[in-house]
């Protein structure tokens, strides 16, 4: 047993990609089965990560979540900032300049209100509950963008872990209302356009 | 070969890195100031010059895609290593955070639908 607990950590990167390969595989199945796709697989997965950086700190007491298990430790490479944002920045590659230019004025727009709108309310909300200081009231505005957007943020800015977790969950929370609410109100924002008209 | 694809995201990457370090340096903040958004920016230009050069094969390509196919995977695993036990007092926060800023984005669409519709139609051409 001590011989395969050791084996576990000394491979622990490759341990991360196998535990992350069944979360996702779990998240998608949960995602096409229980929510017939309406919640992005994802959005569960990420819920999946926070629930175990829970059951970790609980566990071990520690502050690094899932990774304070010895079992566990290369979550901590897998998710650690450099991958991350090697792996964000290869997401560029889907970026298409004739695409973002057809989406035209309306799209760019749309862009900078949605970002303004997220990040200043999000703010506001967050000094409102006693969030004071203001790399963590940047982080959660940022995690109102997106839940990629705050903890990349939160780590440029030197946020405590406690609260790059808050605005991951923000965004996460963002990223579930965004897909459930937009087929659901896009009817209502095309009939109110009329009435508008 | 796919080791080209990777090295050319790590150039963009390294290369967005150093521009954020020096827009830091230069704004006097003590933070890479959007290392990950240049670097982005690199990589669509370069992706876009060697495509018109011929040079951005399949096989580029690949080593690049697959890091993009490990991005919801590495945050899963960044999530899964953060203090959330700490965090869970909170957790109405985020829960306020990610509903209320959305619901006023949606509320504003239509007036933002009207607002461009009127600017297309003043002749400025669309």
């Amino acid at each position: 047993m001590e011989r395969v607990v050791k084996l576990f950590q000394d491979n622990g990167l490759v341990v991360a990609f196998l535990c992350v390969g069944v979360i996702m595989l779990f998240a998608e199945v949960i995602s096409k089965k229980l929510t017939r796709g309406k919640v992005p697989a994802p959005a569960i997965a990420i819920v999946a990560g926070l629930v175990l950086a829970y059951i970790g700190g609980d566990y071990s007491g520690g502050k690094k979540g899932i990774a304070d298990l010895p079992l566990f430790q290369g979550f901590a490479l897998m998710g650690s900032g450099m991958l991350r944002d090697f792996a964000i920045v290869a997401t560029a590659m889907g970026a298409s300049v004739v695409v973002m230019r057809k989406t035209g004025l309306l799209g760019a727009v749309s862009l900078i209100i949605g970002i303004l709108v997220a990040f200043v309310f999000g703010v506001a909300i967050a000094y409102m509950w006693g969030i004071r200081g203001a790399v963590e009231l940047t982080t959660i505005g940022a995690g109102s963008c997106t839940y990629i957007v705050g903890p990349v943020t939160g780590a440029a800015l030197g946020a405590s872990s406690e609260i790059i977790a808050l605005s991951i969950a923000t965004g996460v929370v963002k990223a579930m209302v965004v897909a459930i609410g937009t087929p659901i109100f896009a009817r209502s924002i095309d009939s109110t356009i009329h009435i508008l008209r | 070969m796919v080791i080209y694809g990777v090295a050319l995201l790590a150039f963009s990457f390294i290369g967005g890195q150093l521009m954020g370090e020096l827009l830091g340096e230069a704004l006097n903040i003590d933070a890479n100031v959007g290392g990950v958004g240049f670097g982005m920016m690199i990589l669509i230009f370069l992706k876009q010059w060697l495509s018109v050069k011929g040079f951005f094969r399949e096989s580029v390509s690949e080593g690049i895609a697959f890091w993009n196919n490990m991005y919801v995977p590495i945050i899963v695993a960044m999530t899964a290593t953060q203090n959330v036990k700490a965090a869970v007092s909170s957790g109405l926060l985020a829960v306020l955070v990610g509903i209320i800023p959305v619901a006023i984005g949606f509320a504003l669409i239509p007036y933002l639908a009207r607002f461009i519709k009127g600017k297309s139609h003043d002749g400025t051409g669309s």
